[in-house]
Order: structure tokens, then C-alpha cells, then sequence
């Protein structure tokens, strides 16, 4: 098969929640509630086609919003991809799920459901709302009784940071097929000072993290857990747990940040970001095909893997770079350092990285 | 294809920037964990890879 391209596609901003840390609802964002028409849907979905097409991709739709169920054609959003035999997800919120509604959406053809857990009751639901955890670990009982994966993404920040040695234990004991986090993206600089997490002190959490994952893997807990966050990359290679290979290429990039390489985002209003977790627009589908997008001058721009200015002298900047978006929302310049890397020197050359 | 994209060892994805990964099996090699991340058919250029497929 032909690798995925997934498409973040933001098909609603309407949602029953106002997350503290969201970025479609952060400072002066989304004044007005946007919903994509259904012809427009039809639109998007046959020129991300075209893209794959041409760049002999496969289609992966992440369906999100807002709360993408609360689309007025959701429904027939399902069965136009299942029509199509496109793979598709969603992003989305645990109320109105309950075991006919999972069942249908696998029936579509939706192979995993992702929910958000931010921490354990009272700091999800500060977050949040009242009532969302509870209802979050009853919709993972229902997306499970389905059949579909169930994957529970966190975001973390200092303001929740204490809470994921439990959060780590629940989604074990609820047996959720995936668990990953990202960190939190500032909006403002207040926020990025008042969420911020010290290197170190991210170091040391990803070190609890990754205890706590041995942890449960040795008692055949059957979760994944994923490696999202890209520093990820530096802690388990200070852990000789990642290894270059030795004949790689040091002008090549294998892994890290996908940004303007492997995903793409699409808002209800039709347009595009190189990454929604910063702002990063590169046009509109509606006025600019996905494929002319993606090779367009706008995009590149997200691909300049020469300007990092840190991890432009780290030997793992084939493999790391950070999060570009974090870092963004920081400073405003995603080749910037990322404010949560700890490392210091080239290992390799024992150059000072800044 | 751009410039940047041609030192892309490969730039297959299924994970969106507020995705996770299935938990399926594939044939890309992990970011992080025992499998070669060198060039190849994989689409490991862009973002970490599960550690430890099903």
C-alpha cells in the first residue's frame, strides 16, 4: 500500500467545550463559529484525492472540529468515506457517544476514535469542563464495545504535569489501545510563562513517563505507548535506546516533525495550515487545489530544515527538531530553539548548540 | 517535488499534528525504539513511530 497523508480537517468549530488550552478559541480566535458546507466537504475530500494521486499517497482523514460529530452532515461525510474506502479517525469530544453511535461510526468504516484526558478529574474537567472526565471514561467503554481503536491524547503543561503518573495507570487499567501527549502550544506570551516547564524538568517527566510505560508493558498491559513528542527522540538516545545509523546521510531528514512533509490541516473555512497548533496558513482549498498547495512556495517555507538554529548543529537534526509549534508559540519563530530541549552540546563534534 | 522535500528520506504519514498513530502493525521502522530509522520504504520521516506494534 502506498504510504498515508493524513489530513487534519477541522470540519466544525461548534463544540460543547471551551478547553482552557484551545487554540481555536484562544485570545481573539474564532470570533464567529465556522461549519463547511456540504458541497464544500465534497470539494475537499475529491482534491485531497488529486494530492495523493499525484504524489502517490493514501488518503487518512482525521476528522475534528470543534466536535465533529455535531456536523449537520457528519453523517454523510461517513458514508461518502466509506463509499470511497478512505481511512479516517476523529478528534473529538466523548459526549453524545454511546454504543449504537460507536458502532455506526465503525460500521462507516471509522477505525479509531481519539479523546483527550488532561489530567485526572479535577484538573481535566478545570481544563475542560464539568463532567467531561466522567464522560470521557464512559465513551472509551463505548468506542472499545465497537470495535474501533480507542486512543486518548493528553497535553501537558506544567499545570497538569503532576497528574500523569495517574493519568499513565487509568488509560492502562482502561486499556485504551493508544496513548500519547503533546505539549501545550502558548497563544499569548502570559500563557507561555505560565504553563511553561523547565528542560530539565520535561527531561525528568519524560523519564517518569517512560518508567511508567515499562512499567505496564511488563504486566501485559497491551496500550501503546506512543513517542509523539519529538524530544522523545533526544531522551531515549541519551538512554542508548535510539541509534543513528552510521552511513546516514547528515543533509537528510528521516524523522521528526512531519510539518508541510506528511500531514496537512484543513479549517472549517477552507484553509490550509502547514500545522494547526500554530499559526501557519499556506492558502485556501477552495481557491487553490491541495496539491498546488503542497508543493507551493507557502509551504516550503515550513521546510527549511537549514534554518534550526539549534538543532541545526545536533546531530539529531535528521530525526528531532523538536516541536516547531511549541517553539512558535514561544518566540513566533518556529526555527527558533525549542524551549523545552535540554541538550547542550553536539555529542558528535562537542560543539556548543547555543 | 521541492528542494526540501528531496532530503525528505520519506514523508508518509498517518499521524496528524493532534493524531495518534494506530496501533496496527506496519512496516515503518520506530523513531525510538529498536528498528533502523536509515532510509528506506518507511514513512518515518515524519513523527515518532509506535515503540512496540501489536
Amino acid at each position: 500500500m502506498k504510504p498515508y497523508f493524513a489530513f487534519q480537517w477541522h470540519i466544525t468549530d461548534n463544540c460543547y467545550q471551551r478547553c482552557k488550552h484551545c487554540y481555536i478559541f484562544a485570545e481573539d480566535n474564532c470570533k464567529q463559529l465556522s461549519e463547511m458546507p456540504w458541497e464544500k466537504m465534497k470539494q475537499v475530500v475529491e482534491s485531497c484525492e488529486d494530492m495523493c494521486s499525484k504524489l502517490s499517497r493514501t488518503p487518512y482523514f482525521y476528522i475534528t472540529g470543534g466536535d465533529p460529530i455535531l456536523h449537520r452532515d457528519f453523517w454523510k461525510l461517513a458514508k461518502l468515506l466509506k463509499e470511497k474506502d478512505i481511512a479516517w479517525a476523529i478528534l473529538g469530544n466523548p459526549f453524545h457517544l454511546n454504543d449504537e453511535v460507536c458502532q455506526r461510526l465503525y460500521n462507516y468504516g471509522c477505525r479509531k476514535y481519539q479523546l483527550s484526558l488532561d489530567g485526572m478529574e479535577k484538573t481535566h474537567d478545570f481544563f475542560r469542563k464539568q463532567g467531561s472526565f466522567g464522560a470521557t471514561l464512559k465513551a472509551i467503554d463505548h468506542i472499545k464495545n465497537s470495535g474501533m481503536y480507542c486512543a486518548v491524547m493528553s497535553t501537558v503543561s506544567s499545570a497538569n504535569v503532576g497528574d500523569f503518573p495517574q493519568l499513565i495507570d487509568l488509560v492502562a487499567k482502561k486499556n485504551v489501545d493508544v496513548f500519547a501527549f503533546g505539549r501545550y502550544c502558548p497563544t499569548s506570551g502570559q500563557k507561555s510563562e505560565e504553563y511553561h516547564i523547565e528542560p530539565l524538568a520535561y527531561r525528568d517527566f519524560l523519564d517518569m513517563c517512560y518508567k511508567k510505560f515499562q512499567y505496564h508493558k511488563s504486566r501485559g498491559c497491551k496500550t501503546t505507548f506512543q513517542y509523539k513528542d519529538h524530544l522523545w527522540t533526544l531522551y531515549l538516545y541519551e538512554q542508548g535506546l535510539f541509534k543513528m545509523p552510521e552511513n546516514d546521510d547528515k543533509n537528510m531528514i528521516y524523522d521528526g516533525c512531519h510539518c508541510g512533509i506528511g500531514h496537512m490541516t484543513i479549517l472549517p473555512t477552507g484553509d490550509v495550515y502547514a500545522c494547526r497548533r500554530m499559526e501557519s496558513k499556506v492558502g485556501n482549498v477552495f481557491e487553490t487545489p491541495m496539491y498546488e498547495l503542497f508543493v507551493g512556495e507557502d509551504l516550503e517555507e515550513y521546510r527549511q530544515f537549514d534554518k534550526f538554529e539549534k538543532c541545526g548543529k545536533c546531530e539529531l537534526r535528521g530525526y528531532c527538531r523538536g516541536c516547531p509549534a511549541v517553539t512558535f508559540g514561544y518566540t513566533g519563530n518556529m526555527y527558533a530553539p525549542d524551549p523545552q530541549c535540554w541538550k547542550e552540546f553536539n555529542m558528535k563534534t562537542g560543539e556548543k548548540l547555543c | 517535488m521541492s528542494e526540501m522535500l528531496k532530503r525528505v528520506a520519506a514523508f508518509g504519514a498517518e499521524n496528524s499534528a493532534c493524531g495518534t498513530k494506530d496501533p496496527a502493525p506496519s512496516a515503518c521502522g520506530s523513531a525510538c525504539g529498536t528498528k533502523d530509522p536509515a532510509p528506506s520504504a518507511c514513512g518515518s520521516a515524519c513523527g515518532a513511530s509506535d515503540p512496540d506494534k501489536k
